[in-house]
């Protein structure tokens, strides 16, 4: 049931975010009425109402879907790749490799990710969205590595990888062959969250102005643009706090669904 | 204290130095690998001659090769000299100084609402089991889980600081009447103050906070001593509230080690939201203006806090669970 909402939400979520320049009566960035430049409500022609640069909010909404969705899938694709070869490296090979690894992570996941990606991105000159991308990807893996580890230390002691290792596979085939199918599951959850959870972070850079660049808009940003008008132009903040929520909760169900459905005890 | 704890104690204290001492490593390799230069902020002010720039460059030791520069950082850090910030000319550890009362001040009282809340609403579910009130509940805690925090501080703070006028919009004192006060009514006056953020950072966690102990409580109530109790014939309430209770709280102790640097990094946008003058603010002016002893500064007394949080919080276990006492 999760498991179909949660699908449900996110494919609904990529269509908008593919089918973006189809579904918006305006270009993102145009500033539609230069002689007034005023926030307008929400009306026929401006369904979410525009900003305070005369923008057409609904086609930022949308065209904003598309920039966190990317940044979020690729920067999660960054980060689940490399915990999981952290992981599968601490858990299989265990001993010194695995106890330095570890308290590399410890001391990635005792500094604030915030703090990490805010200390970075300022010092690079001028934002990137590849640069974001990577940043994120680059200091997210911490925690998905440590689950790996668990779940690979455990699964070294099965029979079917002593089995393997008496059949003469080499570690590598182990791990890769072996191991990691075995270990998916957590890590289709953890990606699933984690999207998520970037989208919510990459709102918070893009709101504090050191995420996604201006013009182009994104969720955070926008939320920046209407938080000195929340009074006298509450929709603009509104509407992209209200998409963030929906897109962070569409992921967040399909993560608790994939869990569900993937290992019926723990639910 | 037992022998047991002592050596506990000393073996985490020890993994602790090593995580700050990685952390440290971390910021130098991040500072030096970043383009720009540490002292363009001062370049950039044309009263300074070049002259002088090169002076100050050796006064902070960057005209030396980059392995002899870390070896002084560290150095340095381990004497805890954190050097004197490039735009408020005066020490880092005296800006640090006072914002970090600030944020332990707003961490603590988060802390508290994000338990209170999240254990209180885990409970009501686990014990509800599966039922219409669980399932709403959960809908209720995943959605808070998936609010941006700062935009919930904007809504809270419209709603009840600018539209219903309950709560100042922003600082933690009121900078005009609060010198004027009495001593209960300056505290109550910071404590005005604390509300609106508080209530955000904390409500913004407790929806994790939550989904976890409700899953604690799910699994303590399956477990066979909850049927011994039910067996017994106590009441429903004591079986819940003694019982499993009890023993699902173990895992949201150890959490809250876990939940600290996610309200640190809570804090930065928080205190942005707020105007708080805390850790997250002066860490993010500092970033924005390049004060590198400023950032080194900051990102150090995190990772400390850190440090110490986990270890408060695997203490509260041990002392809460004699298991973990015997098998360490």
């Amino acid at each position: 049931m999760r498991l179909r909402i949660g699908l449900a939400l996110v494919i609904a979520l990529a269509a908008v975010a593919l089918l973006a320049p189809l579904l918006t009566p305006y270009p993102p960035a145009a500033q539609l009425d230069l002689h007034t430049l005023r926030a307008a409500p929400p009306s026929f022609a401006h369904p979410a109402g525009t900003d305070l640069y005369s923008r057409d909010l609904l086609s930022r909404l949308v065209y904003g879907a598309r920039i966190s969705l990317i940044i979020a899938v690729l920067a999660v694709v960054i980060s689940v790749t490399l915990g999981t070869l952290v992981g599968l490296l601490a858990g299989y090979a265990g001993g010194l490799a695995d106890a330095v690894l570890m308290r590399i992570v410890d001391a990635g996941l005792a500094v604030p990710k915030m703090f990490v990606v805010l200390v970075v991105l300022a010092l690079w000159e001028g934002v990137t969205i590849p640069a974001l991308i990577g940043m994120i990807g680059l200091t997210g893996w911490f925690g998905v590595s440590r689950i790996v580890r668990a779940e690979v230390a455990a699964a070294r002691e099965r029979e079917y990888v002593g089995a393997a290792r008496a059949a003469g596979a080499s570690p590598v085939r182990i791990a890769f062959r072996h191991i990691l199918p075995n270990v998916t599951g957590p890590i289709i959850v953890t990606a699933a969250m984690g999207v998520g959870q970037v989208v919510l972070l990459e709102a918070g850079l893009s709101y504090l102005g050191i995420g996604v660049p201006q013009p182009t808009p994104s969720w955070g940003n926008i939320i920046a643009d209407g938080q000195h008008v929340l009074l006298s132009a509450p929709w603009i903040a509104t509407g992209a706090g209200l998409a963030i929520i929906v897109t962070v909760l569409a992921f967040s169900i399909l993560g608790d669904g994939l869990r569900e459905h993937l290992d019926p005890r723990s639910a | 204290m037992s022998t047991n704890t002592i050596s506990f104690i000393a073996r985490r204290l020890a993994q602790g130095v090593i995580v700050i001492f990685a952390v440290a490593t971390l910021v130098f390799v991040l500072l030096r690998v970043a383009p720009g230069d540490p002292l363009a902020v001062l370049g950039e002010q044309p009263q300074l001659s070049a002259d002088a720039v090169e002076r100050l460059r050796r006064t902070f030791g960057l005209d030396q090769p980059v392995p002899v520069q870390y070896v002084r950082y560290l150095a340095n850090l381990a004497r805890g000299e954190f050097g004197v910030s490039l735009t408020q000319h005066r020490p880092v550890l005296a800006a640090i100084g006072d914002a970090l009362p600030n944020t332990l001040l707003l961490a603590a009282a988060a802390l508290l609402v994000d338990f209170a809340v999240g254990i209180g609403v885990g409970v009501v579910q686990g014990a509800c089991g599966r039922s219409r009130t669980d399932a709403v509940l959960s809908l209720v805690t995943i959605t808070l889980y998936s609010t941006p925090v700062f935009w919930l501080g904007l809504v809270l703070l419209v709603l009840f600081g600018q539209t219903l006028g309950w709560f100042p919009a922003g600082g933690t004192i009121d900078p005009i009447g609060h010198g004027a006060l009495p001593l209960a009514g300056r505290m109550l006056d910071r404590l005005r103050h604390l509300v609106l953020p508080a209530l955000t950072l904390g409500l913004a966690a407790a929806g994790y906070t939550a989904r976890h102990q409700r899953s604690a409580m799910l699994e303590a109530i399956g477990q066979d001593f909850i049927r011994t109790a039910r067996a017994k014939g106590l009441r429903e309430r004591t079986v819940v509230l003694r019982h499993a209770l009890r023993n699902a709280l173990l895992p949201t102790i150890t959490l809250a080690g876990i939940a600290f640097p996610v309200l640190l990094s809570g804090t930065v946008l928080v205190e942005t939201v707020f105007s708080w003058p805390g850790m997250g603010r002066l860490a993010a002016d500092a970033i924005g203006r390049r004060d590198y002893p400023v950032v080194t500064g900051a990102a150090i007394l995190a990772a400390v806090m850190v440090v110490l949080g986990n270890l408060l919080a695997d203490l509260a276990a041990r002392l809460a669970d004699p298991r973990i006492r015997r098998s360490a």
